[in-house]
């Protein structure tokens, strides 16, 4: 049966546009998304966006230890800057005893 | 912006414990290192010799309330939003810390170098809060981030003096209670410490470093509930996402006032 003579699944008053290929179900313009070059339906959309963050979040990330290292050498470097600028305070003023 | 300010606060009101639970785990370990320092180097003398050491627990404090502090704004961003909060795998919480430690440290050079230079301030300022809010170490949050602080930097400005003036009030509050606060006890008690001998410390560069630490981290929980609202209120411009909340909310309650 061509394209066209398919009702959508949801409005069955309007003419199907387009076949979820995750669930082989027929759909107008308005209840279909372009996702990764394919047209899916909300639900199967929902699905695959799921799988892909549960899969990535599965996923070990080698560049995350990277990064914390990385962080810690800043967050060294920017506090020992600090504490030598502290250093360069002469001694008076950092006691308070010019006062 | 005072209504801005209202919203902040009651967000800050209606948010979950677990909201402030998270900041405080955060922000407690950074701040007793950070005293125990103040208490080491309180002479000039004893500085040089407490730094390589205090800086490494430092460095180490700061990404641990980085990290702390990111989840306490994700809550913030839902209790604000009305979006569920998903539970976060440890992968996915490795994800979140490593990508706040990546950029995080970097504000503690530039912030005050913007502040300095004053243009670039509220962007600057804008960034560090956005990315404690926004950057989970997923694709896009980097990009996504800077784009939320490059828009509307007019009223960036306008929020940052503000802000400013309550650090001001915030330090003065702090000031005079902490130094009030000896001289009280000998008055009301009789008790003599060594700080009712002088008033050198009063003007001591670790007094007023630690009075400007405390005062930083009393507004700094306002700033963040004030960044969470303005980030949402721009993403929403364009997404309409919370009227989509909004809409199911009330679908909600319609369905409730049914049953």
């Amino acid at each position: 049966m061509k394209l066209a003579a398919r009702r959508c699944l949801v409005h069955p008053d309007r003419e199907a546009a387009a076949r979820c290929p995750s669930c082989h179900q027929y759909y107008c313009r308005e209840c279909v998304v372009e996702h990764d070059t394919r047209f899916l339906c909300a639900a199967c959309l929902q699905k695959s966006i799921e799988a892909g963050t549960s899969r990535r979040s599965m996923d070990f990330d080698w560049l995350s230890p990277l990064r914390l290292l990385l962080g810690f050498a800043a967050a060294y470097l920017s506090l020992y800057v600090i504490e030598r600028i502290l250093l360069l305070i002469p001694v008076n003023l950092y006691n308070g005893t010019w006062f | 912006m005072i209504d801005l300010l209202e919203e902040a606060i009651h967000l800050l009101r209606r948010t979950s414990a677990i909201m402030y639970a998270y900041y405080i785990l955060g922000v407690t370990p950074f701040a007793l290192l950070f005293f125990q320092l103040l208490a080491d180097a309180s002479y000039h003398r004893y500085l040089a010799e407490h730094l390589s050491n205090s800086v490494i627990r430092l460095a180490l404090g700061y990404c641990w309330m980085k990290g702390f502090q990111a989840l306490a704004c994700q809550r913030l961003l839902a209790s604000y939003s009305g979006e569920p909060v998903s539970r976060r795998r440890p992968l996915e919480l490795l994800r979140l810390w490593s990508a706040q430690c990546a950029i995080q440290p970097w504000g503690i050079l530039i912030k005050p170098m913007a502040f300095i230079a004053l243009v670039p301030s509220p962007f600057v300022d804008a960034f560090f809060q956005n990315t404690s809010i926004v950057i989970t170490g997923n694709r896009g949050d980097f990009m996504r981030c800077i784009k939320l602080s490059t828009s509307k930097i007019g009223s960036g400005l306008i929020l940052n003096g503000i802000i400013f003036t309550f650090h001001i009030v915030m330090f003065a509050c702090v000031y005079s209670t902490l130094a009030t606060l000896p001289f009280l006890c000998k008055t009301l008690f009789g008790v003599e410490t060594l700080l009712t001998h002088n008033f050198q410390w009063l003007v001591s560069v670790p007094f007023l470093l630690g009075t400007g630490f405390v005062s930083y981290f009393i507004i700094d929980l306002l700033l963040k509930s004030f960044y969470v609202i303005r980030l949402r209120r721009i993403e929403c411009e364009t997404s309409g996402k919370d009227l989509v909340y909004r809409l199911a909310e009330l679908g909600y309650a319609i369905e409730a006032g049914k049953n």
